[in-house]
């Protein structure tokens, strides 16, 4: 009995270290998205922008949020949302809800419990709990150690390319409203 | 000398005739393989097509046919977990269908969050039911599965769509566990064979990955395509050849279907499909005879009536097809836990 319950308390302590419960779980890398889109092209003038600017692209941003990666099927099926193609719907591209990792976290920490419990009482426990108290507080040393390195030195960039003054640029400008592209270029 | 043994000892004669069995089961079971993974890594769209055009009605017969075989006449104090069976895949499949549906309308969060609780229930159910097998006979202390099942469910609501992408290529690999048991339980001197030869799986897959890791993904952009690429995981691992995923998802299923329609009818069912002996629930009264007779036939007709509806609209069909579909995956963990 005092060996599971020593085992949770390391478990616990230690893994909670290691867990990084609240960190953000990245998405999936996506695949460049190709959007088309009806386009404006506009000649005039472009205000408060340097005399190397040339042209002015703007694009509202409901056409540049991210789609959603496709789910993947069943063994049988797949429970698609989206046909081929299809363009985003409202909602996609948002972030991860936090609370599924919230859930995530508290059924690994039942996990942890529960295992508890079935080492309990098991001729095997004592070889067992020592095999995963060894390994917890390895793991929990290398996380206070990592906790406590300093931050790693910061690679000095290189320096930009220079750019000729005279070489024509663009800007591309995001705006909330609008559902089509407009170019600007300038007179 | 085995014909000298053959003529004077009767137990020898069956076991040269096991052993050339198992050789020749050996040697038909690591055909299929090799040519599957040909067919899988060389034409892995038509191949695909044509495989589940042909198969996938019969290979949900023949797994009916089988379950029929191992399902109690009586279920007796096994009630409860035949009862959590049956209830777990009616519900899990039915909610299964309805998320494309509802997939129409919800947002992606709200739909990714859809399919983790899916998946949690499906979870929690698998280990309610190895518990409960657990404590029937031959017993078996299976309580690791409870932290093993909580851990899953959290990595689930890390990466649900990672799960779902799991049971795409787990599933066929159940139906070889099924095999094996099967083979121990009633023809134990193939095992050595059965084994040797599943052997070849992990050696084709290394060779289709060797040779497709840098394959150009599989050419066109219409419905089917993207149906067969994207059910084998090619919309969630952008990084990775679709033409590899696919080649690896038809080759093994081909040998889940391979396994349902030969080797299962013939190691374990071992009679024509039609004639009951075999079917304890049929002994039970005249009733659940005809109840039985009725559910084989209704089978033959739901066969046709697919083979027919891929006929007429391949792609619309393949998608009805594999919604459908999860009632037998989900069918299979009962007996599945029934055997181990």
């Amino acid at each position: 009995m005092k060996w599971a319950a020593g085992l949770g308390v390391v478990v616990s302590v230690f893994m909670a270290s290691a867990a990084r419960a609240d960190i953000r779980v990245e998405p999936p890398p996506r695949e460049p998205v190709r959007i088309s889109s009806k386009v404006t092209i506009k000649h005039g003038a472009i205000k408060g922008v340097d005399r190397s600017v040339v042209a002015k692209l703007i694009v509202p941003a409901s056409l540049v949020h991210p789609a959603e990666p496709v789910p993947p099927p069943r063994p049988g099926a797949a429970p698609t949302r989206n046909a081929p193609n299809a363009p985003a719907r409202e909602g996609q591209g948002a972030a991860p809800v936090n609370y599924r990792t919230w859930i995530a976290g508290i059924a690994l920490s039942l996990a942890a419990v529960s295992l508890v419990f079935v080492l309990r009482g098991r001729s095997t426990t004592r070889t067992v709990a020592a095999t995963v108290m060894g390994g917890a507080v390895l793991l929990g040393a290398y996380s206070a150690v990592q906790a406590n390195a300093p931050a790693p030195p910061i690679r000095p960039e290189k320096p930009a390319a220079v750019r000729p003054a005279t070489a024509p640029q663009i800007v591309i400008e995001l705006v909330d409203e609008g559902d089509s592209v407009t170019l600007l270029l300038a007179e | 000398m085995a014909s000298v043994a053959v003529e004077f000892d009767p137990h020898a004669a069956r076991a040269v005739s096991s052993a050339r069995a198992a050789w020749l089961f050996a040697g038909a079971a690591a055909g299929v393989i090799v040519l599957s993974c040909a067919l899988a890594g060389f034409a892995p769209l038509g191949f695909s097509i044509a495989t589940v055009f042909l198969f996938a009605g019969p290979h949900n017969w023949f797994e009916a046919r089988y379950m029929l075989t191992r399902m109690p006449g009586r279920w007796g104090p096994l009630a409860p977990y035949f009862i959590t069976g049956i209830s777990g895949v009616l519900l899990l499949a039915g909610a299964f269908a309805l998320l494309p549906w509802i997939g129409q309308t919800a947002t992606a969060a709200a739909w990714t969050n859809l399919l983790a609780i899916w998946n949690t229930l499906l979870i929690g159910w698998i280990v309610t039911l190895a518990l409960m097998r657990s404590r029937q006979n031959p017993r078996r202390d299976w309580t690791w599965l409870v932290p093993l099942g909580l851990t899953a469910i959290a990595l689930n609501w890390l990466w649900p769509l990672a799960l779902s992408l799991a049971l795409v290529y787990l599933h066929p690999l159940m139906a070889l566990w099924f095999l094996d048991r099967e083979i121990g339980r009633l023809q134990p001197a193939w095992r050595t064979a059965y084994r040797g030869c599943l052997l070849l799986v992990p050696a084709c897959l290394i060779l289709l990955w060797w040779n497709l890791s840098a394959a150009p993904n599989l050419p066109g952009d219409d419905v089917l395509t993207w149906q067969i690429t994207n059910h084998a995981g090619g919309g969630m691992l952008s990084g990775v050849s679709t033409h590899l995923l696919v080649s690896t998802h038809v080759f093994l299923e081909m040998l889940h279907y391979g396994v349902w329609i030969v080797a299962i009818p013939l190691v374990s069912v071992r009679m024509a499909p039609w004639k009951l002996d075999n079917v304890p629930l049929a002994r039970r009264s005249t009733f659940w005879r005809a109840c039985v007779i009725g559910a084989i036939a209704t089978g033959v007709v739901i066969m046709l009536v697919l083979w027919g509806a891929f006929l007429a609209d391949y792609p619309l069909t393949r998608s009805v097809y594999f919604t459908v579909a999860m009632l037998h995956v989900l069918a299979e963990v009962p007996f599945l836990l029934r055997l181990l």
